[in-house]
């Protein structure tokens, strides 16, 4: 490990948290030869740390190969991190043995991204979403008007039972997964890219099935995608990751009206706006070259090797040289970059309107915040999100 | 599903009908003379001119692919130059010996192979892994007659004398005999489709001994029966194994295992329920187009076993030239393979919902 460790990031742990993520590192070892001797190691998910509040939508957003989905499945351990501990609900997930963690299972599910390969072929959708009942002994005796309960919650034909998932659209196969989490009532579900798979018009529907089930039940998400302005349709906070770090994580409007982590703001940039007017003004970063490779992440600040603020502030030595820690820069809002504020006081990326006011004046920031709430709506509409109705 | 048999049945026909014209140019084809062949080099021109014009040999070849072929729209497969009998009997004497060999074998090398091959798929890369898939390489490349020698004299010849040694050749021990179940179930006087049904039945050792209690040589018929099935399995045991590790690990890998997991299933199921049960489907192709290797491999297991079963009669007829023998044999065994084909097709649609059968 050549990067300094990112120890400073661990929070003080939060009484509100169900899923209280400390450290996780999950690294996979590419394997070479006769022997299989390691020959590196990606580092998918690098030392991170965060919490997600009981009842909470925690939005995760970040470039494909960002360790988003890895990061979600760690949290129910799904797959077993490499280093860091995962709490839930105060228990240590690495601690449990098989048989707890199959009882912890009722608890945490997931909507998998792909409602095509998700679903056993073989398997009726009655059995698909009776066989977590009957793992976890729930409903005896009467299961199947518990699945037709189910599917009918989830908007399916109750009487489709004894169908197989090769008779259903994307849509409706995407609401057997969900309706397959739903059955053992759990408490959190990370919801991993559930709608990115699927058509822009049934992506609404799926998405307010998923918000007023959430109010239903009172479930805690993790939202992982990697569409924006979904992220801020549903989340309560929004978590951004680059290369395996976590870089920022805050509430919705610090994140996408002052973000302060450059990379947020160059994620931001490559959205486009749908006023011309707003869209001409807006001062646009595009990042250039690659991802670079999580077998060799670039030292210190992961980011500078793509960073227009490093380049603006004359290439300062400590992001090549220091790993930046997750700090507080604001009410509820953390990011990792030794030059927060400076990110701050740009205005890169974020839309806006009256781009003569002077910058840092009370009347300046009500005005950005204006802009950017009416560029956001039509923002919104324009990714099928704002609720078309079932 | 009725539909799509029956049409799978209609298309067989004209197959059918290429396999009979193959057959019949082919063994034309084999130099020499079946008259000579069966009667010795010395018969005179006489006997051969009258044995070759008894037979229809004679006629024009067309000629004779006419006649040949209007025989068997009667359901009549001729009569053996060499044995002078009708080539049913024969059938219906030999073919249960050929079956009962082929489905041992096959039984063994499916339960095995699909054994072995869950075993190594979820012990991927562990000892057990690595010795079954060495294993499963030299099963592939030992021909059936170096396996099938090198068995007959382990267990026939090194371990004589010792609780586990088997039995070589022959169906039967010397002094043990079986009652055919037409005797026991009082059917001697029976006629028609069943009385042939019930013979072919009665010839098989292992089922007549089963179906009518004959504990004792059933016994003894299955020891006799170890080491051909296991020379003739051990080929597809190691393809069945290969196939279902690799099969199994392809599977496991997909998505809905994950949701399987997710679910909080036991390890045991998410592989059995989830994993084997979609795996299975190109195992069971393979296993379909083992049965075809498995029939010409009886051939050299019968020869080495000394079992008097189909396998052993074609070589025979091919010797004699025994024209119709050949010819019966052959197309009753393509019968047979279509027959297996359709059966594999058809599971297909049991295995996988997604295939419909139309």
């Amino acid at each position: 490990m050549t990067s300094v460790a990112n120890t400073a990031a661990a929070p003080a742990r939060d009484p509100g948290a169900l899923v209280d993520v400390q450290n996780l590192k999950i690294h996979f070892p590419i394997l070479t030869g006769v022997f299989q001797t390691e020959a590196g190691r990606v580092r998918a998910v690098d030392d991170i740390s965060f919490e997600i509040r009981k009842g909470e939508t925690l939005g995760l957003v970040g470039e494909s190969g960002c360790g988003k989905t890895t990061t979600g499945r760690a949290l129910i351990r799904l797959r077993n991190p490499t280093a860091g501990k995962v709490f839930f609900d105060g228990r240590d997930l690495m601690s449990l043995s098989r048989g707890e963690l199959r009882r912890m299972r009722r608890r945490m599910q997931i909507i998998f991204q792909d409602p095509y390969g998700s679903l056993n072929p073989r398997m009726t959708v009655g059995s698909i979403v009776s066989e977590p009942l009957e793992t976890h002994h729930l409903s005896s005796g009467h299961r199947m008007d518990r699945v037709r309960e189910l599917l009918a919650l989830v908007g399916l034909n109750p009487n489709y039972t004894n169908r197989y998932p090769h008779e259903f659209s994307g849509g409706q196969r995407q609401r057997i997964g969900i309706a397959r989490a739903l059955a053992v009532e759990p408490e959190f579900i990370v919801c991993d890219e559930p709608i990115s798979a699927l058509d822009v018009s049934i992506q609404a529907q799926v998405l307010n099935l998923l918000v007023e089930l959430r109010e239903q039940f009172g479930l805690t998400y993790l939202f992982i995608a990697h569409d924006l302005s979904v992220v801020r349709h549903i989340s309560d906070r929004v978590g951004v990751m680059y290369l395996g770090k976590l870089v920022e994580l805050g509430p919705p409007t610090a994140i996408y009206e002052s973000p302060g982590h450059p990379y947020t703001r160059a994620l931001l940039s490559a959205v486009p706006i749908p006023d011309p007017k707003a869209e001409r003004k807006r001062r646009r970063v595009i990042l250039t070259g690659d991802v670079p490779s999580p077998v060799n992440p670039p030292s210190g600040c992961r980011f500078h090797t793509r960073c227009w603020l490093y380049e603006r502030l004359g290439r300062p030595e400590n992001c090549r040289t220091e790993d930046p820690p997750l700090r507080q820069i604001g009410d509820d809002h953390r990011a990792a970059c030794h030059y927060a504020e400076d990110a701050l006081k740009s205005d890169v990326g974020v839309a806006h309107l009256e781009d003569r006011v002077r910058r840092g004046t009370p009347a300046a920031v009500a005005a950005r915040h204006e802009a950017a709430a009416q560029a956001a709506v039509p923002h919104e509409q324009g990714a099928g999100v704002a609720g078309t109705g079932e | 599903m009725l539909r799509f048999v029956l049409r799978r049945l209609l298309l067989a026909i004209p197959v059918l009908f290429g396999i009979i014209f193959v057959v019949f140019a082919l063994a034309r084809l084999i130099p020499g003379d079946p008259c000579r062949a069966q009667l010795g080099e010395r018969a005179t021109a006489a006997v051969c001119n009258d044995f070759i014009h008894r037979f229809g040999l004679d006629q024009p070849i067309p000629v004779q692919f006419g006649i040949y072929v209007g025989q068997l729209a009667h359901g009549d497969l001729g009569t053996s130059l060499k044995f002078g009998r009708p080539v049913t009997d024969l059938i219906i004497e030999r073919l249960p010996v050929t079956v009962e060999l082929t489905l041992v074998a096959l039984l063994f090398a499916t339960v095995l192979g699909i054994l072995l091959g869950v075993v190594s798929a979820s012990r991927r890369n562990s000892a057990v892994d690595v010795v079954t898939m060495f294993g499963a390489n030299i099963g592939v490349s030992i021909p059936v007659f170096v396996l099938g020698l090198v068995l007959a004299w382990f267990f026939a010849v090194v371990l004589r004398g010792t609780p586990f040694a088997l039995p070589p050749s022959g169906r039967l021990s010397s002094g043990i005999s079986e009652i055919p179940l037409t005797e026991v179930w009082g059917l001697t006087g029976m006629q028609g489709p069943l009385r042939v049904l019930a013979d072919f039945v009665s010839h098989m050792t292992i089922f007549n001994a089963l179906l009518t209690g004959q504990w004792g040589p059933l016994g003894d018929a299955l020891r006799h029966m170890i080491l051909p099935a296991v020379a003739l399995g051990t080929i597809p045991l190691a393809i069945i194994a290969r196939m279902t590790r690799s099969s199994l690990l392809d599977v496991m890998g997909l998505d809905y295992i994950r949701t399987a997991r997710a679910k909080g299933l036991t390890e045991r199921l998410v592989v059995l329920r989830h994993g084997l049960r979609n795996a299975l489907l190109p195992v069971v192709t393979i296993i379909g187009l083992q049965l075809g290797g498995l029939l010409s491999g009886a051939v050299l297991t019968e020869t080495i076993f000394n079992l008097s079963g189909v396998g052993r009669t074609v070589t025979e007829a091919i010797t004699g030239r025994d024209y119709v023998v050949i010819q019966g044999l052959t197309i009753v065994i393509a019968v047979g393979y279509l027959l297996i084909n359709l059966i594999v097709d058809v599971s297909y649609a049991y295995l996988d919902p997604r295939i419909r059968l139309s």
